[in-house]
């Protein structure tokens, strides 16, 4: 007895160690919702790119912005009030609201280095034959009323290269419509502005301050009693609302189970030191998932912390069969004794189910598998060598009165129902194969866990706005800048007759905001030494009403342009411009990638057989990108496919391993196979497409169930105790379902997804077990009640 | 530029023009007070209408002023279209916050016009005049209207600094509900006027 006492005192002594060094890892560590989370780890170098878009690309820190809910002038004040208040802060790299002011320096850059950036810039057009068709051009814009504005241009740029490299930016929507000079939506009912964060947007907390920062700008440029409101969307907005739902769901979740849970525990027990005892393995055991999961991947996701907190169900398991089982007058160590092979197989069973999981290449599925195995391993670990040395001297529980005749009627009756739960089996295997592949989700954004709200709220700024969308990207990859820029170049030429073909509305290309350095030598090469220009301009200017010395700054400027150092990427510096070069042209590897957005693609087919019979387009890559992603996940989900088809096939040896005897494990298997089938038919007849997620949740229900039908496959002793068993797993799953079930209401569709899936699959589990099991009939007949 | 051609209001229109010709110096009956709000309330009945008209441009940057000449439409609300003829030919279009300009060889460019304050002041100050929009023209500039109904001239200034730093002054006249002159006086000296033909209706 003291040897006894000493190996649990060192026990616990053991497990509190453990606990302290789980909370100090837990509270290092940090927690993400980036979807790119559950992105792969070696992907191929087109999903890289895909991947790093998603991850820090421009559009992953563009964050749109509508003020609403007020007078039209009211609303265009506060966005410049709004704008005028972001400008310059740190956290915002650019504030675009129609307002020229916002373009001063991306104007200066273009205006001071016109004649190196303009592909107009060449030896015709500044003979004197070219001068001379430029400058009728210029009388013609002269008598429109866009000569008002273009006029001030015109003495130092008569070749009107300012308005070719404004008109390249633009595109030919001409923007987004505004009023009073500011965005504004189209039937003018928000003033509409675009910030671009200076953080990149998977870095989460710098995004909550920038999200918080332009809430607060807002606040004071209003005033407290102004009626507008202030309206948020796009990639970072959505992680860091996500992360806040997740983190509110999983919070919830947890409560509202931990609360159901231990009402039942404490209506089953009536002792509150038994209740507290019996949640000890599944808390200690999800401490040590988290501090796992932090240790081995640095962060942990959200969406695996909602999801672990739901392990709850199953790791809670493993006290209630220990209490429920033991008998007055037999210790509770004797319980451990006769029910630990089976606990032990069970939790193998789910171990080595996830244990395929570890080997995913998404890193998402990877953590939940980790997490799962842990909790589970040290759960079970504090309930066979810690709970037993924290019970009463002689704790035994009470026969389940009321329960048990309910149950074991029940479980008596059961097999009747074998013929129509075959029947039902196999309407369920036939509605799956029915359905084929059109049951799996092939989207990416199934994985999203943003609300469908928020992505039409998103969808209708983004038109309004005339913001880019994740569509289609020219890519091509060299090995120094220069030549990354001089490919891109080469891209102009075929993407030109493109646009004029109308299978592109545009495009942008690195090499726009920054030629090649050959490129800007070629067009200082253009502009003649000033003696030549002059004497060309003095021909030009024949027979035209222009003063002969209106184009002095012309000259000047050219003279200027034809000697100064060529521009490079340091040149940008201070200007918006910089940031779009940047998310441009990017560095992969060794070498160097430039991306050349496509707008307006029509007809995505004929883009690309265009581009592939094109020799002009060689060693460029067409990347689109809604579509690349879409082929990104299929992977995933076929990868995630086989190794759940993996788990199954090594439960199914593990299982064969332990129990030696064919019948047994058919016993053992059927039941969980029915309840998969019958779950995914349930799941999917519900309007649910499956994704990675809900193949998680039925490893899982395979893991819970495999304890149930072991349990009920195994001999007792006695029928007192089998009547204990059934009602201990009877309790077991109740709570399984209502840890899962309380998930099944979350907002965000993975969890909701897992949550629904393991609800139902255990309960199934339970019924099929029941129904399918062997059950010893003779002897509980033979004998009664004890 | 733009005369109703509602049938409706000719015999009017020929009865004012009649008592014009008739003797033009003295007080006409309709003396009774008028405002912008009258005006306004007159053009606004005119739903479509087209013109000839022939501009001069005296541009600081040259030696001669440029002369041009073609035919304007209207059609409320938002549309109006210019149409030069000569010297080159040449279509100015404005279709709600759209201004497309296209050129003879068919090269065309699309602004917003509300994002260029410059040639919104323009614009507005025809299109508002058009549509009879009393709170868009008194939105842009600070107006003063004198004369009477019959030979009316209407002086706008631009209430945005920004826009006054292009655009000085802008003088319309009219009689009754079409307008026959635009005259556009710009911060730095150079100045347009547009003469309007109303087409017989």
């Amino acid at each position: 007895m003291t040897a006894a006492a000493r190996r649990g005192g060192w026990s616990i002594a053991l497990w509190l160690a453990g606990l302290l060094v789980c909370g100090l890892l837990v509270a290092r560590t940090s927690v993400t919702a980036d979807l790119s989370a559950f992105l792969p780890r070696s992907p191929s170098a087109t999903q890289q790119l895909l991947v790093d878009q998603l991850r820090d690309g421009v559009v992953s820190r563009l964050i749109l912005v509508a003020v609403e809910g007020d007078a039209p002038d009211r609303l265009t004040g506060l966005s410049r009030a709004l704008a005028a208040r972001l400008r310059g802060n740190p956290l915002v790299a650019a504030v675009e609201n129609g307002e020229r002011t916002g373009r001063s320096t991306d104007g200066a850059y273009l205006w001071t280095n016109r004649y190196l950036l303009s592909p107009g810039v060449t030896p015709d057009r500044f003979t004197a034959d070219g001068l001379h068709a430029a400058l009728q051009n210029d009388l013609r814009l002269l008598q429109s009323p866009a000569g008002m504005a273009l006029k001030q241009a015109l003495p130092a740029d008569p070749t009107a290269e300012i308005l070719r490299l404004t008109d390249r930016m633009l595109g030919d929507t001409g923007g987004p419509a505004s009023r009073d000079g500011v965005w504004v939506s189209a039937d003018g009912a928000r003033a509409l502005l675009l910030v671009q964060t200076a953080a990149p947007g998977f870095d989460m907390d710098a995004q909550q301050k920038t999200l918080d920062f332009i809430r607060g700008a807002f606040g004071e440029a209003r005033g407290p009693d102004g009626s507008a409101q202030l309206v948020m969307t796009g990639p970072a907005v959505f992680s860091v609302q996500t992360r806040d739902r997740i983190e509110a769901d999983a919070t919830r979740s947890s409560i509202v189970a931990t609360a159901l849970v231990a009402g039942i525990l404490l209506l089953v027990y009536r002792s509150l030191r038994v209740l507290a005892l019996s949640l000890l393995p599944a808390a200690t055991g999800t401490l040590a998932g988290i501090a796992a999961v932090g240790l081995g991947f640095g962060a942990v996701h959200g969406i695996t912390l909602g999801f672990g907190v739901t392990l709850l169900g199953e790791s809670v398991d493993y006290a209630i069969y220990l209490f429920t089982q033991t008998q007055p007058g037999s210790p509770a160590h004797r319980t451990l004794r006769r029910i630990w092979p089976t606990v032990l197989l069970g939790m193998a069973t789910s171990v080595v189910g996830f244990g395929t999981m570890l080997v995913s290449s998404f890193s998402g599925l990877a953590q939940l598998g980790l997490f799962s195995i842990t909790g589970l391993v040290v759960a079970l670990a504090v309930t066979r060598w810690v709970l037993p040395s924290l019970l009463p001297d002689g704790y035994a529980t009470e026969r389940p009165a009321r329960l048990a005749p309910v149950l074991t009627a029940l479980t008596r009756g059961a097999p009747a129902l074998r013929l129509p739960l075959a029947a039902a089996t196999l309407l369920s295997l036939a509605w799956l194969a029915f359905q084929g592949p059109a049951i799996w989700s092939a989207e990416l954004s199934s994985l999203s866990p943003v609300a469908a709200a928020d992505q039409r709220l998103d969808e209708a700024l983004r038109r309004d706005l005339g913001a880019p969308d994740a569509g289609h990207l020219l890519v091509t990859g060299a090995a120094t800048v220069e030549e990354a820029l001089t490919a891109a170049e080469r891209l102009a030429v075929p993407l030109e007759a493109l646009a004029r073909d109308r299978l592109i509305a545009g495009y942008e290309s690195p090499a726009h905001t920054l030629p090649s350095q050959a490129a800007q030598r070629a067009r200082q090469a253009a502009l003649p030494p000033p003696d030549q220009l002059r004497a060309s301009l003095a021909e030009a200017l024949q027979g035209l009403p222009f003063r002969p010395d209106a184009f002095a700054p012309f000259l000047a400027d050219a003279e200027k342009a034809r000697t100064m150092p060529l521009l490079t990427s340091a040149s940008l510096d201070g200007t918006s411009l910089k940031l779009k070069l940047d998310s441009l042209l990017v560095r992969s590897g060794t070498g160097w990638t430039a991306m050349l957005p496509l707008r307006g693609v029509t007809d995505p087919q004929a883009l690309a057989a265009r581009l592939a019979g094109d020799p002009a387009t060689q060693g460029a890559t067409l990347l689109n990108l809604k579509e690349e992603s879409d082929s990104l996940y299929r992977t995933y989900r076929q990868e995630a496919l086989t190794l759940a088809l993996l788990g199954a096939v090594a439960i199914t040896l593990l299982l064969a391993l332990a129990l030696r005897s064919f019948r047994s494990l058919v016993a053992a298997v059927m039941p969980l196979a029915a309840a998969v089938v019958i779950t995914m038919a349930l799941v999917t007849a519900l309007g649910q497409t499956l994704t990675i997620f809900h193949l998680v949740g039925l490893l899982l229900v395979v893991g819970v169930g495999s304890n149930y039908s072991l349990l009920f496959e195994r001999p007792e002793p006695s029928p007192a105790l089998r009547e204990r068993t059934v009602a201990s797993v009877a309790i077991a799953n109740l709570c399984t379902v209502i840890g899962f079930g309380t998930l099944a209401f979350s907002s965000i569709p993975v969890l909701h997804g897992i949550g629904m899936t393991v609800a139902i699959g255990a309960f199934l589990c339970l019924a099929f077990a029941a129904v399918l099991g062997r059950q010893h009939l003779a002897e509980l007949e033979g004998t009664g009640h004890g | 530029m733009i005369s109703g051609n509602r049938p409706a209001r000719r015999p009017i229109l020929a009865a004012l023009a009649t008592l014009l010709l008739a003797g033009a110096a003295t007080p006409s009956p309709a003396a009774e007070p008028w405002g912008l709000e009258d005006l306004f309330a007159r053009l606004k009945q005119v739903g479509s209408s087209s013109a000839r008209f022939t501009e001069t441009r005296e541009v600081g940057l040259l030696t001669a002023p440029l002369e041009s000449s073609g035919t304007l439409t209207y059609r409320r609300p938002d549309f109006l279209e210019k149409r030069t003829l000569r010297p080159q030919a040449e279509i100015l279009r404005l279709d709600g916050d759209r201004l497309t300009l296209t050129q003879a060889d068919g090269a065309s460019r699309t602004l917003s016009v509300s994002s260029m304050p410059e040639i919104q002041t323009y614009v507005e100050s025809i299109r508002s005049t058009l549509r009879g929009d009393v709170p868009t023209v008194m939105r842009f500039y600070e107006v003063v209207l004198e004369g009477t109904l019959q030979d009316w001239r209407m002086q706008l200034t631009p209430r945005a600094e920004e826009a006054r730093r292009i655009v000085q002054r802008i003088d319309i006249a009219g009689r009754d509900a079409s307008i026959r002159r635009i005259e556009l006086l710009q911060a730095d000296g150079d100045r347009s006027i547009m003469t309007i033909q109303p087409d017989p209706a």
